[in-house]
């Protein structure tokens, strides 16, 4: 009976703890350069976040959404835009874009109700772009209001896979060329002021990134698919295409079970960077795919090497994401144009996406 | 002489008790700002147990828990009275489980003798387990399982159904009304003679599980309803079983469906998507024993048949993202042969062997796979009394699939009494087992490795076991430490090509040791009152001994989302008619993080414990007995996680009627 007592006593003792809601943190980032880093997080477990990152103080801010705002980013942050002093931050599998103020990470408000987005392109103060992966349509919204106004139907009904799934986007004159990466190998042509698809090029299987350079030709850097898949497996590759004209001027081949990957370019616009496990470098004039990598991973069979990759377009500084084991904090290494590296920083999980705040 | 075991028994009573309520002190000075434990549970505790189990860590679960949670699902039983860490994705949810830190595919389960884990994931859904089907059922663990078959690197669930011969014809019925619109129903007819018997269970569960929760994963956060989450599950389970002298058939069917919505994360916000899982399953089995006085035997045969979809959809875009359709058949044939010379000494011998088939297949993806296996293993043990108070006994298994032999895999194991009456002993266990990589971990579309090798694992335990009596109580407790080194784990990760799709590697060697103490009391007392008092709690640290490369801060850490303290305490109060129980299952801490990050921001999980209350009335009117009860879950409406930004339901409550017929 006294066993029961004292532990009926002791039961009740734990009841009193209780929890203390974490206090607000406020930023200001006001007139400091910066980079802004989108830690993807996982797949279903809702854990991404964003990171800021001082190149002049070399500080770095953790968190920075969830501390200012008390809430998560959501689940899977894909990739962030800064546009009038405002972050469009696209929350892949929460279906939505949170849209901060770049400057104290402020939340504003957020355009929700989305398939699965992937990147944001400005046309104007009054139009916006926002892909997707599986809507098979690009979504317009107006960044200054936050409201959707239109979209642009990109459905393929003639392939037996669920086609275009669009992703990154550049744009050349009244022109947006977005390539098509989930088991396809189109570059649409939308026309930014009809809002229509006005024209697709071929080419190898899965684009996943892709520039336009000083020349104003268009690189698109293709994945090839993997093994064992319906739409088929081929060797990754390289392609420059004429903005102007569509047509697809040279093509590098890389090796099959090779995965290049997150083209870049250089502050001039006349180099390209991208990952291959290392970082690779070469000049848009290069005939052929370069011998050596830039920048050197750790790579090994059981370490995947860098997992993404970003240029700041005002001094070509390199920023190189390593998600570990994808499941703790990632690293940034940021390295000078010359391939040298400046600093090392921890993030968030699976450091994905870069945005340069410039004002 | 008399008096001073008693002092004895009460001594270790008390150590048993207090030790748990210390470690919980331990916990609560390092866990700041976060609710803490209790501890303590249930137990059945050794003596006079027949020899094969000396020297075995196995823990029964009481009858009297199975009845009180017969309208539950085993994942929630586990949940509240094993020391068994069960990760569940919310109310009605899957829930698979991590038995002394390893995990879900490390833990098997059997059902009357055949293995019933998914030969495609190598894990069980204990979700899809209704108590209401289970009549015994027992936890060998860490290498005592090797008894039942190997791959349990934690540990093995044996569930049995056993044939009631006094039954000539019976009926009872239960029905639930739950919170959330949840309607419960079970009908258990039975009849036969004691030559033959008959008896045939269906149920029926089923919810809308509209629960209210506090959104805090989006902004502005605000009060919402769990959506998309409803379930409807339902079965049958047939025996059979007849017995002729010395012998008895029997067959015992189950058929299984369950449809279930998938709910989004708290963070979701996006268009419409249908996501659902639906699964169905069909179990058979046939055994025939024959017991002489020396000797046993069995012959085993069964069937398990699975199905499961899994389809996902973005419903707007009318875009389907998966629809994937996997099968899977087993056939098994098993062997056993006990010898038993002498009182003192027993042999067992087993063979079986299994042939499965898979098929996986996505409509949606236009990929998957086709693969099948066939299985052979041998089992020679020993277990020998050398003296009237010491066991020892000697196993080995050998086994062979897909082309590969596993030629030796041995388990020592040895129990010491301190007394006569068997009441109190040491137990010692050392074993070597070794884990199949799943079909899944050797051929799924994308990132299959089918140069992965099994995992190895060496793992010991030893323990203390007391039991005891004392006037009108009874009392008995266990007390077990562990370790095991487990190389090879396998683990799904990012590929290391760079390619988009994950990919599984022997990545890791993880090293686990922990403690588990198990307690029970019971009381009767002058006035017709009984109390009932059963603990455990369980000790787990699991964690990466081998970082990958420089950089990499995981190693040494405990593993994600597995607690290291877990705790439960039952206690249950009978006065004449009525009764009035309260089940308190603790969650310790879990990381979300393979470097166990922890800050105002990075989140963990932090720790609860749940409150159950039960109380009834037992009505009898001689061949019509009935019980009412009332049901209060979650009591203290704790706020809690158990997967990151998965809403689960705070306080509610459900009556259950239940009546029965027996002639």
């Amino acid at each position: 009976m006294k066993q029961i007592l004292y532990l009926l006593i002791c039961t009740l003792g734990f009841y009193s703890c209780s929890k203390s809601p974490v206090d607000t943190v406020f930023f200001d980032f006001t007139g400091n350069r910066g980079v802004y880093i989108v830690n993807e997080g996982n797949f279903m477990y809702g854990n991404s976040s964003l990171s800021f990152y001082d190149p002049q103080t070399r500080h770095v801010v953790n968190h920075v959404f969830q501390a200012r705002n008390g809430a998560p980013l959501g689940d899977v942050a894909q990739s962030m835009s800064i546009w009038n002093n405002l972050g469009f931050i696209v929350v892949n599998n929460s279906g939505k874009i949170y849209i901060v103020d770049s400057s104290t990470a402020e939340y504003k408000g957020s355009i929700t109700g989305l398939s699965s987005p992937r990147y944001i392109h400005f046309i104007n103060s009054h139009k916006a772009y926002v892909t997707d992966l599986y809507a098979r349509k690009i979504t317009v919204f107006d960044p200054s209001t936050f409201k959707v106004t239109g979209s642009i139907p990109v459905g393929n009904s003639t392939s037996e896979f669920s086609q275009h799934a669009t992703e990154q986007m550049v744009q050349y004159k009244n022109m947006v060329f977005t390539n098509c990466w989930s088991y396809d190998n189109k570059i649409l042509v939308i026309n930014t002021e009809s809002d229509q698809l006005i024209d697709s090029i071929e080419v190898f299987k899965q684009p996943n990134s892709l520039i336009i350079d000083k020349d104003n030709k268009i690189w698109v850097l293709t994945d090839g698919g993997f093994e064992g898949s319906a739409y088929g497996y081929e060797r990754p590759g390289l392609l420059k295409i004429d903005a102007e004209t569509h047509e697809i001027e040279r093509t590098f081949r890389f090796a099959l079970g090779e995965h290049p990957l997150s083209l870049c370019l250089n502050a001039g616009k006349d180099s390209l960077l991208f990952l291959n496990r290392h970082v690779w470098k070469m000049a848009v004039s290069d005939k052929r795919l370069p011998d050596q990598p830039f920048i050197q991973s750790a790579y090994t069979a059981l370490y995947g090497g860098f997992y993404s990759l970003a240029v700041d377009p005002s001094n070509s500084d390199i920023y190189v994401g390593d998600a570990i084991d994808h499941a703790q904090n990632g690293l940034i290494h940021r390295y000078n144009r010359l391939g040298e590296l400046i600093d090392e920083f921890k993030v968030g999980i699976s450091p994905g996406g870069f945005a340069f705040k410039t004002e | 002489m008399k008096a001073d075991k008693r002092g004895k028994g009460k001594l270790l009573v008390k150590v048993i008790f207090v030790l748990p309520l210390f470690l919980l002190m331990i916990l609560n000075a390092e866990a700041q700002k976060l609710t803490d434990t209790i501890s303590i549970r249930e137990v059945k505790v050794f003596g006079k147990y027949p020899i094969e189990e000396a020297g075995t860590m196995t823990t029964h679960i009481d009858t009297l828990v199975l009845q009180t949670l017969q309208t539950h699902t085993l994942s929630e039983l586990l949940s509240s009275y094993s020391p068994v860490f069960i990760k569940s994705y919310g109310r009605g949810s899957s829930a698979t489980v991590s038995f002394r830190g390893t995990a879900p595919s490390h833990t098997q389960v059997y059902w009357n003798g055949m293995k019933v884990n998914s030969l495609m994931r190598g894990d069980v859904d204990f979700s899809l387990f209704p108590v209401y089907f289970i009549d015994g059922m027992s936890l060998q663990h860490g290498g005592s399982s090797l008894q039942s078959g190997s791959g349990a690197l934690g540990g093995s669930v044996i569930i049995n159904n056993t044939a009631d011969w006094t039954d000539r014809f019976s009926v009872r019925y239960v029905q639930t009304l739950e919170s959330f619109n949840t309607y419960k129903e079970y009908l258990n007819l039975g009849y036969g003679n004691d030559k033959i018997q008959f008896k045939t269970r269906v149920f029926s569960d089923r919810s809308k599980n509209d629960f209210p929760y506090f959104n805090y994963g989006v902004l502005p956060m605000h009060e919402a309803v769990q959506q998309n989450a409803e379930y409807n599950k339902s079965g049958l389970l047939q025996e059979i079983y007849t017995r002729f002298k010395n012998q008895t058939l029997s067959a015992k069917l189950w058929a299984y469906q369950s449809d279930r919505n998938l709910p989004q994360l708290m963070s979701f916000e996006g268009d419409a998507r249908k996501e659902t899982q639906n699964d169905q399953n069909i179990r058979a089995v046939l055994s025939w024993k024959v017991v002489k006085e020396k000797s046993k035997m069995e012959w085993l045969s069964g069937l398990n048949m699975s199905r499961l979809k899994y389809f996902r959809s973005s419903t707007e875009a009318n875009f389907v993202n998966y629809d994937s359709h996997n099968e899977e058949q087993s056939f098994t044939n098993e062997f056993n042969y006990n010898w038993t010379p002498k009182e003192t000494i027993s042999f067992d011998w087993s063979f079986n062997t299994s042939y499965s088939k898979v098929s996986a297949f996505d409509r949606a993806k236009k990929e998957g796979y086709d693969h099948d296996r066939l299985e052979f293993s041998l089992l020679n043990s020993a277990h020998i009394q050398l003296l009237p108070d010491w066991v020892v006994s000697f196993l080995a298994r050998s086994e062979w699939y897909d082309g590969q032999i596993v030629g030796f895999i041995p388990s020592f194991g040895t129990e010491y009494w301190l007394d006569k009456e068997q009441l109190s002993s040491f137990k010692f266990n050392l074993s070597h087992n070794y884990h199949q990589p799943s079909l899944n971990d050797l051929y799924w579309i994308p990132g299959g490795n089918p140069d992965l090798k099994p995992e190895d694992g060496i793992s010991g335990d030893a323990a203390f076991a007391y039991k005891g009596k004392e006037g009108r109580a009874k009392f008995s407790g266990q007390i077990a430490g562990f370790a095991s080194l487990i190389d090879n784990w396998i683990e799904w990760r990012p590929s290391v090509s760079g390619a988009t799709y994950w990919e599984p590697v022997n990545l890791r060697k993880v090293f686990v040791r922990g403690a588990e103490i198990q307690a029970s009391e019971q009381i009767m007392t002058a006035n017709a009152m009984q109390f009932n008092l059963r603990g455990n709690y369980s000790y787990t640290a699991t964690s990466n001994i081998d970082a990958v490369h420089s950089v990499d801060e995981s190693r040494g850490k405990q593993l994600m989302y597995i607690p290291k303290h877990k705790a439960n305490l039952f206690a249950e109060a009978d006065f004449r008619s009525y009764y009035l129980k309260m089940n308190v299952p603790f969650t310790g801490k879990r990381y979300i993080t393979s470097n166990n990050e922890e800050s105002d921001y990075e989140k963990v999980l932090n720790p609860y414990w749940m409150v159950n209350l039960t109380m009834g009335k037992k009505l009898d009117w001689k061949r019509l007995l009935a019980d009412v009860s009332l049901n209060v879950e979650n009591l203290t409406n704790q706020d809690y996680m158990a997967i990151l930004y998965r809403p689960m339901p705070g306080r509610y409550y459900s009556l259950t009627v239940q009546i029965q017929f027996r002639k």
